[in-house]
């Protein structure tokens, strides 16, 4: 037996068996380096490629919609807010399997069964379908309490407007994404913008979030912009101009109120407008920003620099006096006329009866650079620097040499353009006693610093002669504030047509200031081709200028400075006329 | 004997390790959750909020305060006559 077994043992040979087992062990440390390779040596195509597919297929990164800042007034009132808001979107492929539930689903929605289904099979190919968007929240987890396979929300904001039409050209709008389009949300929109924080989390097959792996990048919110308009103010002016287009039958207007302490914009409105919150019917033409983007020749409300120009000549003083007679005056084959024959006039007197014999005499008698040395100054034809988009910057055109047409109807506000921040900037300077200030919309704008323009005195005298405009006799009469002094020009410029001037198209302008002993309020009025006759400044722009800029004196508390005035009606004790 | 008593002071470390871990993924995923909570609530209030500034701005809307004004509480701007003067030594701002 033993001899057997030895020889059984001697058939199986040893090196067979370690061949075998050699084998096996080469396998096992295949497979170990194959593993090992995969999970730790190999980087690139091991470890991390497996790992990235992984997480491809279960790791999602949601994001966090950011808050847009507000737009606030000078008192923080609101102007553009934005509130949360949520789309329903679906995934038309998981969502065509529930075919069935698409009309409870449309119920929900608020929108036509038929239109509904026919949307989700054309799109059935698709991952991703808004099916309403900017819902309330409310209403939308309605939609979601449903459980409708393949149905989602997404939190987005909203941006509302509650001042709506009366602030719509200054603030502008944003589109449904929430990124500015139109007016400050377009030049402010990086500022205004917040960064979307993003978070990531694990989602199983149906793409239901399992749980959140970590807090991730929360949303920073965007900044708030503060305007300098006063909302108060702001809502003043839009009713006034509004009304007053009604009542002259004109096709646009603007108004803008500065504070000249500060060159701070209280007040700036144009007609026709638009709803910000309701754009669908929003014409083209109503949305410019007119008093920054639309530029026109001032005509006669330049005329207080021009004798400005004729005062620091040095040439005339403030008692001069200047012969317009016959009324009428050729120049070249131009001929310039008066209403009447005026005869003498003083400085004074040629601003209140705006005589065109008397300018030009005065502007022909100085340096052919001044008055355009004047107006430079002053900022006209010049990027006031407040960044709006398509604010026009004006035209101030210099020649090498001035032909005396060119010099006249320089003086009186012909061939060169501005806009109406332009000629509220510049009667600031008069406002201010010489000194420009330039204009600022946003708190926390940096602008330019101010610049000292003008003699003081010069600024004053000037001042004080526009007073003269709003007194009986003067072309500006119905610009006159109860209880306070006003000073300010009128404007009658006919409209560039076709081929020339035209005879019946016109703009009525108003520039003025108050209080006039010490002027606070700028306010420039535009109306644009008034139609019912009326179309003088004194008659259509003087009138939006007189009550809003009235108003604008008692809510500022501006102490009434017309004393005489108030002393003269309460001892006759009659009622005044409003103007 | 002090190997024994060693192995047993390790085990009951282990275990002691152990327990806390457990504790501290429950407690973990509590403020986690409490922490999403907080979130949906801020959601909420920053709904509210928004809701009734807007509220707010139409029930304080200009055009809305002086019809009342006018129509309710007979409000006027003071005419002339109306005005007392003050005399004031110091000089007006």
């Amino acid at each position: 037996m033993p001899k057997r077994t030895k020889q059984t043992i001697e058939l199986v040979p040893v090196w067979r068996f370690l061949v075998m087992a050699l084998g096996l062990l080469c396998l096992a440390v295949l497979l170990v380096w194959r593993t090992l390779n995969l999970q730790i040596l190999d980087a690139d195509r091991g470890r991390e490629f497996l790992q990235g597919q992984g997480n491809a297929r279960t790791i999602r990164s949601e994001s966090i919609p950011a808050h847009r800042g507000m737009i606030v007034d000078r008192h923080g009132e609101p102007l553009a807010v934005s509130t949360p808001v949520a789309s329903i979107w679906a995934d038309p492929k998981e969502l065509v399997q529930a075919m069935g539930r698409v009309p409870e689903l449309a119920r929900l929605l608020d929108l036509e069964p038929a239109a509904l289904s026919k949307k989700i099979s054309s799109l059935s190919s698709r991952r991703f379908v808004y099916l309403r968007r900017h819902m309330t929240p409310a209403a939308a987890e309605r939609v979601l309490a449903a459980s409708i396979p393949g149905v989602y929300m997404q939190r987005e904001y909203r941006r509302y407007y509650p001042a709506g039409e009366v602030v719509s050209h200054l603030v502008g709008f944003t589109n449904i994404d929430d990124e500015g389009q139109e007016g400050l949300e377009l030049a402010y929109n990086d500022w205004l913008r917040g960064t979307p924080g993003s978070k990531r989390v694990l989602k199983d097959l149906y793409g239901n979030i399992v749980r959140d792996l970590d807090e991730g990048k929360p949303a920073e919110p965007g900044n708030d912009l503060q305007l300098t308009i006063d909302l108060r103010l702001q809502y003043l002016a839009y009713k006034e101009l509004k009304a007053a287009l009604h009542r002259s039958q004109a096709k646009a207007g603007s108004l803008v109120m500065i504070d000249s302490h500060s060159g701070e914009v209280l007040a700036m409105v144009n007609q026709p407008g638009y709803n910000p919150n309701n754009r669908t019917e929003m014409k083209l033409a109503a949305m410019r920003n007119r008093a920054m983007t639309d530029m026109f020749e001032p005509g006669s409300t330049v005329k207080p620099f021009t004798v400005a120009a004729a005062l620091e000549s040095g040439k005339y003083t403030a008692d001069s006096m200047i012969d317009t007679s016959p009324g009428y005056m050729r120049i070249g084959s131009k001929t310039l006329v008066d209403p009447i024959n005026y005869g003498t006039l003083s400085l004074e007197q040629v601003l209140k009866k705006s005589s065109q014999v008397g300018i030009s005499r005065l502007s022909l008698a100085l340096n052919e650079q001044w008055v355009w040395d004047v107006f430079q100054r002053i900022g006209l034809g010049r990027a006031t620097g407040t960044g709006f988009p398509g604010e026009s910057n004006g035209v101030l055109p210099n020649h090498p040499k001035w032909l005396p047409i060119e010099r006249a109807n320089f003086a009186f506000g012909y061939g060169l353009s501005v806009t109406a921040l332009q000629l509220a900037q510049a009667y600031g300077v008069l406002a201010s006693g010489g000194v420009l200030r330039p204009v600022k919309l946003i708190q926390q704008a940096d602008t330019a610093a101010e610049q000292r323009v003008m003699n003081e005195s010069i600024a004053r005298s000037i001042t004080q002669m526009l007073e003269s405009v709003i007194r009986p006799g003067g072309t500006g009469t119905r610009a006159h504030i109860d209880a306070y002094r006003v000073a300010g020009k009128t404007g009658t410029v006919h409209k560039l047509g076709e081929g020339g001037y035209a005879d019946d198209r016109y703009l009525s302008l108003f520039a003025g200031m108050a209080p006039a002993s010490r002027p606070r309020v700028v306010t420039v009025v535009t109306i644009d081709e008034p139609g019912s006759g009326k179309y003088y400044g004194g008659e259509a722009a003087a009138p939006v200028f007189s009550r809003v800029t009235g108003e604008a004196m008692r809510l500022l508390n501006i102490a009434p400075d017309a004393v005489d005035e108030i002393i003269a009606d309460k001892t006759a004790k009659k009622k005044p006329g409003s103007a | 004997m002090v190997k024994q008593s060693v192995m047993t002071g390790l085990i009951v470390l282990i275990v002691i390790s152990a327990l806390s871990v457990i504790h501290s993924s429950h407690v973990s995923r509590k403020m986690f959750n409490q922490w999403q909570l907080l979130q949906k609530e801020a959601y909420r209030l920053d709904e509210d909020w928004g809701r009734l500034l807007l509220e707010h701005s139409t029930w304080a809307a200009h055009d809305r305060v002086e019809r009342l004004a006018n129509e309710q509480l007979m409000m006027t701007p003071p005419v002339n006559e109306a005005l007392q003067l003050v005399k004031v030594n110091a000089k007006e701002d």
